[in-house]
């Protein structure tokens, strides 16, 4: 299975998704001119590694700016992560933020309340 | 490239950044990088950042809800509106406006009166609901962008509707945000 790499520009993240870790990594501000088609790469990645690999993921989220049609799709990855989770797969998310961005803090512990996935919330 | 956003010193003292036609994603992002340029160092960060937030959400609903609609060359139909932030040195107010049918106009508007009723509480619960719901049922429902605007601005949008003709209205949305003074 292919590793997903898309380099950050200035209104999508870095994603760097590699199958042999199984580390996900999305960082930077997420504004895409269209988000299905952005988070549909990232969606698509998930699903072959889930069938195909289903080894243990670890999901980094470094964002510091996230439009609201990017926090649904984050919301819906989370969604079927948790599937998987419960399926007995071994899946963390780590989420990081600013010292002084409540915003981004808040939403990593509104996404946390809603899973039972083991979810961390780190200042950077 | 040209600026196709402006900003004018206004005679009461206010600055104004102004845009209006087409809302392009280019645009978006103009109108997002002229309103930071601009309140930099006259506010504090997060009340900048929370201005943005609320700056992209109102601009791109001006794409989804605006009844004037343009094709661009590149194929991509686009709607069409205006959009003017003014602020002096406590107060940054954001207004949008566009073109909408008045029956589609008198949905939106008694939606978000309704998600204005709401204390932060419930706004939470509503935002999270929307982000479970399915994506065309949430944008027919008026969209977590707004529930987002509301939040973030941590006050009323305020939403108005003014008859054009027998079957369409102008929508304009209007919301302020204050920097707190334990901010300092």
């Amino acid at each position: 299975m292919d590793s997903l790499n898309l380099e950050q520009t200035k209104n999508t993240p870095t994603v760097n998704c590699d199958p042999d870790t199984g580390i996900m990594e999305i960082k930077g501000s997420s504004y895409p001119e269209n988000t299905s088609e952005f988070y549909g790469q990232i969606v698509d990645w998930i699903n072959q590694y889930m069938l195909n690999v289903t080894g243990e993921l670890t999901l980094n989220f470094d964002l510091d700016y996230l439009n609201s049609s990017s926090i649904k799709f984050v919301s819906d990855i989370i969604e079927k992560l948790e599937t998987y989770f419960k399926g007995g797969g071994e899946v963390k998310i780590n989420w990081y933020h600013e010292e002084d961005d409540e915003d981004i803090q808040e939403m990593g512990e509104e996404l946390k309340e809603d899973t039972k996935i083991p979810f961390n919330i780190f200042t950077k | 490239m040209n600026k196709k956003v402006s900003v004018s010193e206004e005679i009461t003292g206010k600055t104004k950044i102004f845009y209006s036609g087409p809302i392009t994603h280019n645009i978006l992002m103009e109108i997002g990088d002229t309103l930071r340029e601009q309140l930099d160092g006259k506010f504090n960060p997060m009340l900048i950042k929370r201005a943005f937030i609320c700056s992209n959400e109102l601009v791109q609903n001006i794409g989804f809800y605006s009844a004037d609609r343009i094709t661009l060359f590149d194929g991509a139909e686009v709607g069409k509106g205006t959009i003017e932030i003014e602020f002096d040195s406590e107060r940054i107010s954001i207004n949008t406006s566009n073109k909408i049918k008045t029956a589609k106009g008198n949905a939106l508007k008694s939606r978000i009166d309704t998600l204005n009723e709401l204390n932060e509480d419930e706004l939470k619960a509503h935002y999270k609901e929307l982000l479970k719901a399915p994506k065309e049922e949430e944008s027919k429902g008026g969209g977590i962008g707004f529930v987002e605007v509301i939040r973030k601005s941590k006050t009323k949008l305020d939403t108005d509707l003014e008859e054009v003709n027998a079957e369409f209205s102008t929508i304009k949305f209007n919301v302020n945000l204050v920097q707190e003074k334990s901010d300092g």
